[in-house]
């Protein structure tokens, strides 16, 4: 179904509007609807903390350009966390301290393990920006958060199906990745969701051991040479930002990208070739969490997109922009649709409801409130003819939920 | 009249920390027991720095090491033994930090030994990440806040803010311990140490061993303000010991002043007022910090509190020249 803007929020306006409101909601009316967002601002990560901080401003703008929720605005208070637990917990306790009950938070798992475990003393219904740890929807499950992230298992096992789909005749993977523990999950997804769809099919693929790189190393020659040798025609990267550029920089004197028929790079997306411009790799697929261009009939995804370019002149938002949005969406439509602040009512309409978000359809998966939304996959490289140096070739996008790792809810998978 | 007045402010400042959590927001107060914490971990950087004249970079590694053994030991079901967990915390502190200064201290001062105890404690922090019995990256979360018994009383430190009030209790039994420390004979002595290792060890001062045992005490005192730290946070991570937190000491003892005792604590308090007020000011907040630092070190050398010692003293009494001596060179106050 096509959905644009206008039917969106007029369906959204009128859906709130027939809700019978309880008390509570009523005695609200006309107040703002506070939003607490602890992000990195400062710091490493204030990178993805600025994305973050940008994607909510920007849903908030337009959540309250329609009419707010149920006539009254949203306001969204913004606190740093200082790359920090302590600094996620200050902010935290000083929001709920002046009131707030919803919240938005991201980026680090650290930040997040920290502010956990104070949900229920102070009814807070929080959902997690962007995050991916297995750890928040297994052992330190709790059920007022939601995650709004994809873990390794799902966009990674969800990769490796790809790849099989879209090339059954590479029946050889050669993988490298950084020598970080966190990293080898994304390999091992990988190689089980490609192994998963090839023997379905009936074939057979051999994927490789990684080969390790050091993390946050300057030179990769020996490594690249290594998986040039391994006669592999299909080549899996995982390297995460500054080394993944010196890798493809390097890796360009090689001529890596006509030793491979296909190369896939695990997350970096756009980084590459925004990096390297006419020097970005003939071909080459990238995990995204949102990118517009793929979400061709979301009213809300194009909306979204346009407000990130009026705001920061930039065609290629990150994904968290779209990712931020979206939990600040959630956030508001349950508290429209359970006319509420109290978690009891908004955890099991967060449950329930399926928003239109610029990512799609946004629902959580009920058992352990993971995002069990779309995936999508990209597929850009050098293009002369474009002034970037580089185009966007091919999208493809796979049901999410179809590869959510088992949930186990208050427990370690596995 | 300067000791009266700083008296009275003192016990003002204490009965305010005290009575804080009946009228202020729960981030204020959970931001006080934090300032509390890192303040007599400061003033155990300075027992060091201001008084033994030894300057340490890696002082967050001992108290990761206080705050990793409190979690451990929580998580493993002991918090009916809290005290004893605190001194197992301390004393772990203390031997490494022991361990540590019997190899380096004869060999190292200045910034070699700087750069050694900065070099220990990243690699400290980087083994911790790991270490997956220990949660690597992600830390162990969940951490309580124990109940346990003294004698026929029953203390729940998980209710309410009573974890906040045993850390006022903790915290000043903390600030009594390193006072008497540096106003007895020992301080005196490292003082000495400080001023002219030569002309003390000329007198018979075996500074060595004197220099060993003040870099244990400190070494001790933040391991505690570490054990401290972690149910209160309820999470430890391996950057709780990063270099951020071992130069906290620095930025604090040199906000309040490396020549009195409580310029540290007065300094972290100061750095965390100046935090807290500029929260929401999101792109700005470290240039103002960083220029109200670079402010006040330009303006008062000796720090806020060699200040306040100042204006009192140019208050109370007459100026005389031959007192106008270099203020970097002051010992420290009593």
């Amino acid at each position: 179904m096509r959905l644009n803007r206008r039917h969106f929020l007029a369906t959204s306006a009128a859906g709130l509007g027939a809700l019978a409101m309880p008390g509570i909601l009523r005695a609200q009316q006309g107040e703002a609807v506070r939003i607490g967002l602890i992000t990195t601002l400062s710091g490493p990560g204030q990178l993805y903390g600025n994305y973050i901080k940008d994607g909510s401003e920007i849903a908030v703008e337009r959540l309250n350009a329609a009419g707010g929720v149920n006539g009254a605005k949203i306001e969204l208070v913004v606190r740093d966390d200082k790359n920090s637990p302590e600094g996620a917990v200050t902010a935290f306790r000083e929001l709920t301290g002046n009131g707030i009950k919803l919240f938005a938070q991201g980026t680090f798992t650290a930040n997040l393990l920290g502010t956990l475990p104070l949900l229920e003393d102070a009814d807070v219904t929080m959902v997690m920006v962007g995050a991916s740890a297995l750890a928040l929807t297994h052992e330190a499950y709790n059920p007022r958060a939601f995650r709004l992230g994809f873990s390794s298992p799902m966009c990674f096992g969800g990769y490796g199906n790809l790849m099989a789909q879209k090339h059954p005749e590479i029946e050889k993977w050669a993988m490298l990745r950084s020598d970080v523990t966190a990293l080898a999950d994304i390999t091992n997804a990988f190689s089980n969701g490609l192994k998963a769809e090839t023997e379905k099919a009936g074939r057979k693929v051999e994927v490789l051991d990684p080969v390790l790189v050091p993390y946050g190393g300057a030179d990769f020659r020996n490594q690249i040479s290594n998986i040039i040798g391994s006669g592999a025609p299909g080549l899996f990267n995982v390297l995460q930002g500054a080394d993944a550029i010196s890798y493809y920089k390097q890796a360009r004197t090689f001529s890596l990208d006509e030793k491979f028929k296909v190369l896939c790079d695990s997350a970096n997306e756009f980084a590459i070739a925004k990096a390297m411009g006419a020097n970005t790799p003939a071909s080459l697929w990238s995990w995204t969490g949102w990118y517009p261009a793929a979400n061709k009939d979301n009213a809300v995804s194009d909306e979204v997109h346009k407000a990130y370019i009026k705001l920061r002149g930039d065609e290629y938002p990150n994904w968290y922009i779209g990712v931020s949005h979206d939990s600040i969406l959630t956030i508001a439509n349950a508290v429209a649709k359970a006319g509420s602040l109290d978690a009891a009512k908004l955890v099991p309409t967060i449950e329930t409801e399926t928003p239109q978000g610029a990512l799609g359809k946004i629902h959580f998966r009920k058992e352990d409130h993971a995002f069990a939304g779309d995936l999508t996959y990209i597929r850009f490289g050098r293009d002369d003819k474009n002034a970037n140096g580089w185009s966007v070739f091919e999208t493809a996008q796979l049901p999410g939920a179809e590869f959510l790792e088992r949930a186990t809810p208050g427990s370690k998978l596995n | 009249m300067n000791r009266t007045l700083s008296g009275l402010l003192l016990i003002f400042a204490g009965a305010a920390l005290v009575l804080l959590p009946l009228w202020a927001n729960s981030g204020l107060v959970f931001l006080a027991g934090t300032t509390m914490v890192v303040g007599v971990f400061a003033l155990s950087w300075n027992l060091l720095f201001g008084y033994a004249g030894l300057a340490s970079f890696g002082s967050g590694g001992l108290f990761s090491i206080g705050a990793y053994t409190m979690a451990v030991m929580l998580r493993g079901g002991f918090e009916g033994q809290f005290l004893l967990l605190i001194a197992l915390s301390t004393l772990a502190g203390g031997a490494v930090a022991l361990a540590i200064g019997i190899v380096a201290l004869r060999r190292s001062t200045g910034i070699f030994l700087a750069i050694l105890t900065l070099a220990l404690a990243e690699l400290l922090r980087i083994t911790l990440a790991k270490i997956h019995w220990v949660g690597a990256e992600d830390g162990i979360p969940n951490i309580v806040r124990p109940n346990f018994s003294i004698g026929l009383a029953t203390v729940d430190l998980g209710r309410g803010n009573h974890y906040y009030w045993f850390l006022c209790i903790a915290c000043a039994l903390l600030v009594a311990l390193s006072w008497w420390i540096a106003h007895g004979r020992f301080g005196r002595t490292l003082r000495t140490i400080r001023l002219d290792i030569e002309r003390a060890a000329f007198m018979g001062v075996d500074t060595h061993r004197y220099r060993l045992v003040a870099f244990t005490i400190s070494g001790a005192i933040a391991a505690c303000a570490g054990a401290l730290f972690a149910p209160w946070a309820q999470i430890v991570t391996p950057d709780i010991g990063n270099m951020m937190r071992s130069t906290q000491p620095i930025l604090f003892t040199l906000l309040g002043g490396a020549s009195s005792f409580w310029g540290p604590m007065i300094g972290a308090f100061l750095f965390s007022a100046i935090e807290f007020s500029t929260r929401t000011l999101v792109g700005i907040q470290e240039i103002i910090t960083g220029s109200i630092l670079l402010g006040v070190v330009l303006l008062f050398p000796t720090g806020v509190a060699g200040a306040w010692n100042a204006l009192i003293a140019r208050l109370t009494a007459r100026p005389r020249r031959d007192e106008a001596t270099s203020a970097a060179l002051q010992p420290v106050k009593e």
